[in-house]
């Protein structure tokens, strides 16, 4: 069958998107939310002019948790004209939505309106803008922040989506080069999600990780366009330890640091703890050398196994092949180019 | 250039040559001795030198029965045959040295020819065919003669039809009984049957064992019949004195058959009296015939197929083509020309003006049903080509008796959904046929061809393995063509879309599938395989077409490559 197969099927069990069955319960409270939000902010004369889904549900990078928890980062986006001058006026509102609708922990974080829903293991992120022409302006401030540290911060929400899309810099029919670099950077949040300890995982942030990876990435496709996701992911992670993210501190302590692509060009792991950069280092070294062995072993099992240890159970070690099911396309129809 | 050049060119070579008038005409001779024999080569130079310079070569007493030369009577002198003209490149731009070049080759030959006569005997039944044209009138055509296989066995004579210069009917044709097996609407048969044509007379095939050098003048044609007569075989004489030797007429042609190391050779005598006599046998008889000699070609499987570039092993293969539209009926040309013997053509399609530009067919076949056009189209072109039609659809033969006797289904209709139906039924064949299925991609970029062999791994469905996730996916991994755009025309609304491609992707794309339909059938290809051509993508890019990472990497157009997926269900 080859090392692929079980790839895809790795990718299969892992995979989370907005249209996943297991998010439908958080999809039916984010859009209820949503609209809750949108009419209290009509009501306080905030025209809602769009909103939409951030983070990795937007770059079709999201992978089930271990905990089976999910997140959801909605942004409302109102129009300028009317927004308060104040942007912590806004927060309050959604703040209100949310503490009615039976959430704990709401709170007014810098950057969004954060809470939990305990009942449906869900977590939400409510980041505010507001839009003038083709510029947004994310409401910065916490309950209580004075004059001094609230603004209408400018901001691009969109612009980091629209990195990790961008496919410009792949040859030729870009997308299944895309594609590869979605699910390796899926892969590599799962292998956090396993090989560290909650509180590092929790650290090494999936936005670090996209970043690292679409900079680092080395795409693996035969010339019929099959990929290996293997020798990609392998190449990728190399690549990674290698690109100067990680700085030698003192006492074989390292210092990870990787700028945010796009405004506001951040360094993603500010105020990381050295041993967060000394595991995440450690472990893609291992990760590496670990992917090096899956490689050259020629038996598919021993494959599985190997890629089992770094992914957890989810990636499968078949049976001895006997038999094998056909899978059958996801899609009613394809229009074709097909004719004679 | 002159002629006193090119002298002292030779005569600085070596050579003894000089300037001579011959027939008036001044000349460059050259004197050679070989094996004590005087000769003398000449040649006459031409304005331009545009072919291999000829020489001439006397006297003509010591040349008789050497072979590649040919006698010339009315100036008593040879022409040597060193090569054929097309298979040399010239320099011309040096013509001494062309000259040089050719007078090497001719006194070589000579020499050979002089020194060697083992050598010469078998050039000279090499070439007896060219010899035997020396002595025919060159203007009177060709006799064409059916025969099976070549045995003695009488045949009907039949002149050209009046006032006919091309074609079959122009010629004399011999037709033997054995010949007639052909179908109805055979090449052969159009001009036998239904043709008004008039019965010449009758002839006779007459095999040879041994042959003997042709005649080098049309006087030698007796002594050469006489010959012949005495050196067949005691069986075959015994047959040609006591039956076809008494029929009495004042026509006769026998056209002879013999082999010789360039393979069989055909050529006849035509004999004329001036009343009803049997056929002569002797010397005496001959005073009362005249006796010309004529070409003949013979017109049988064996020598026409291979001949004309078809494969008789491939005469007992019976394929079935689905499809015939521009690609399909491209395949079936290629199949007929290959030598295939029964093609079962099926397709439920009319051929319309729509198909015009990019099908085989022609304008007169519209409105009639492909198959039919092209299953008479098919006929007319390869004589030993049964064809059989349907107007069945490919889903219309699921039908397992219907393919009990089919040694290859080639599929032709640019319906993925369709092959893939069919695919699925041909796995609960016990014994299935091969099956190839072509397509072509629209705006030029290319076309495919995949062939399930049922005893190699591959099939159809590691074709639509889709390479995003390895499930059966629903359009080909081969196409070049990212799925789900539009590439279609729409010229006048609902159910007047069509595909954008020429003929010559046609053509491309029949050429693969009929490439893998020969190798297949004579045994030379065993494996499941694949192959695609791959075209421009300006036409693509100008529509903004997005094109597949297969189409950007594809760098074995035309190669046959291996067509099991490593994800296939069925193949695993």
């Amino acid at each position: 069958m080859g090392i692929q197969a079980n790839f895809f099927k790795f990718h299969e069990n892992i995979k989370l998107g907005y249209e996943s069955e297991s998010y439908s319960s958080a999809k039916v409270k984010d859009l209820s939310i949503t609209k809750a939000v949108k009419e209290a902010f009509k009501a306080k004369g905030y025209s809602v002019i769009d909103n939409f889904i951030q983070g990795s549900f937007s770059t079709h990078t999201a992978v089930q948790s271990l905990d089976g928890d999910f997140d959801i980062d909605r942004a409302i986006v109102i129009d300028f004209e009317d927004a308060p001058e104040n942007p912590v006026d806004t927060k309050k509102v959604v703040l209100g939505v949310l503490e009615k609708r039976g959430f704990t922990n709401a709170t007014i974080k810098k950057p969004c309106v954060t809470a939990d829903y305990a009942a449906e293991d869900l977590h939400i992120d409510f980041p505010i803008y507001s839009k003038q022409g083709d510029s947004y302006f994310l409401a910065v401030g916490k309950l209580n922040s004075d004059e001094n540290n609230r603004e209408w911060s400018s901001s691009d929400p969109k612009g980091l989506k629209d990195w990790v899309n961008d496919k410009s810099m792949f040859y030729g029919s870009a997308g299944d080069e895309l594609q590869q670099f979605k699910r390796i950077v899926r892969y590599l949040k799962r292998w956090r999600d396993v090989k560290f300890s909650e509180a590092v995982a929790k650290k090494v942030y999936s936005i670090g990780l996209t970043v690292m990876a679409k900079e680092s990435f080395l795409p693996c496709l035969d010339d019929d366009g099959n990929p290996n996701d293997l020798k990609a992911m392998k190449d990728t992670v190399n690549q990674m330890t290698s690109r100067g993210y990680f700085s030698y501190e003192k006492d074989e302590k390292y210092r990870v640091r990787v700028l945010l692509p796009t405004s506001p060009w951040r360094d993603i792991f500010d105020g990381s703890a050295l041993d967060t950069g000394t595991q995440f280092i450690n472990k893609l070294n291992n990760l590496d050398n670990k992917l090096l062995d899956a490689l050259t072993e020629t038996d598919e099992i021993k494959q599985c196994k190997i890629l089992n240890n770094l992914f957890g159970e989810d990636f499968i070690i078949p049976e001895l092949i006997k038999t094998q099911k056909a899978k059958f396309s996801s899609a009613g129809t394809v229009g074709t180019s097909q004719g004679a | 250039m002159i002629n006193q050049e090119v002298v002292n060119d030779l005569v600085f070579h070596g050579y003894n040559s000089y300037l001579e008038e011959f027939d008036g005409l001044e000349c460059v001779m050259v004197d050679i001795c070989v094996d004590e024999n005087n000769l003398t080569l000449f040649h006459l130079l031409p304005k331009e030198i545009t072919k291999l310079p000829v020489f001439y070569v006397m006297p003509a007493d010591i040349l008789v029965n050497l072979s590649h030369l040919f006698y010339s009577p009315k100036n008593d002198i040879y022409s040597v045959c060193v090569t054929t003209q097309d298979s040399i490149s010239l320099n011309f731009n040096c013509p001494l040295l062309v000259i040089r070049a050719s007078l090497e080759r001719h006194i070589s030959l000579i020499t050979r020819a002089i020194q060697d006569p083992v050598w010469n005997k078998q050039e000279l039944l090499r070439e007896f065919s060219a010899n035997w044209s020396q002595v025919c009138d060159l203007n009177a055509r060709e006799f064409i003669c059916a025969s099976e296989n070549g045995g003695i066995e009488a045949i009907e004579v039949l002149g050209p039809q009046s006032r006919t210069k091309y074609g079959f009917s122009s010629h004399f044709m011999g037709i033997s009984a054995s010949s007639q097996a052909l179908p109805d609407f055979s090449l052969l048969n159009r001009y036998i049957r239904y043709s008004k044509r008039a019965v010449a007379g009758r002839g006779l095939i007459l095999p040879m064992e041994t042959l003997h050098p042709a005649p080098k003048s049309t006087e030698g044609i007796e002594a050469w019949y006489l010959e012949a007569l005495a050196n067949i075989s005691t069986k075959t004489k015994e047959q040609f004195t006591k039956k076809y030797a008494l029929y009495r007429c004042t026509e006769y042609w026998i056209i002879f058959n013999a082999c010789t190391p360039s393979g069989k050779t055909w050529f006849g005598i035509y004999f004329k009296t001036n009343k009803k006599r049997c056929l002569p046998t002797t010397k005496e008889h001959l005073k009362k015939w005249k006796l010309k000699a004529i070409r003949a070609k013979v017109f049988n499987k064996e020598s026409v197929m291979p001949r004309s570039g078809a494969n008789v092993s491939l005469n007992e293969k019976n394929v079935l083509l689905v499809g015939c539209g521009s690609v399909g009926g491209e395949i079936a040309q290629k199949l007929g020309s290959s030598g295939i013997g029964r093609i079962v053509l099926s397709d439920p399609d009319i051929f319309s003006i729509d198909n015009l530009y990019r099908h085989v067919l022609n304008g007169s076949d519209i409105g009639f049903s492909k198959t039919m056009a092209l299953g008479n189209d098919l006929d007319l072109r390869f004589p030993w080509l049964l064809t059989s039609c349907f107007e069945s659809s490919l889903l219309e033969l699921r039908d397992k008796n219907l393919l009990k006797h089919i040694d290859l289904i080639i599929i032709s209709i640019g319906s993925p959904t369709h092959e893939r139906i069919f695919w699925e039924f041909i796995q609960t064949i016990p014994e299935p046929p091969a099956v190839i299925n072509s397509w072509l991609e629209g705006l030029e970029i290319g076309g495919h061809a995949t062939i399930d062999i049922p005893s190699s791994p591959g099939c159809l469905n590691c074709a639509y393995i889709d390479t995003k996730d390895y499930s059966r996916g629903l359009a080909s991994n081969l196409n070049f063509i990212e799925s789900n755009q539009d590439v279609t025309i729409n010229y006048a609304g609902c159910g007047e879309l069509f595909l954008p491609y020429s003929g010559l992707s046609a053509s491309k794309t029949a050429i693969i599938a009929a490439d893998l339909a020969i190798k297949y059938l004579s045994g030379k290809l065993n494996k499941s395989s694949k192959i695609s051509w791959k075209g421009d993508m300006d036409e693509a890019a100008s529509k903004g077409i997005q094109l597949t990472h297969r189409y950007y990497h594809f760098d074995k157009s035309l190669q046959i490559l291996p067509l099991r997926h490593e994800a296939c269900d069925v193949c695993y």
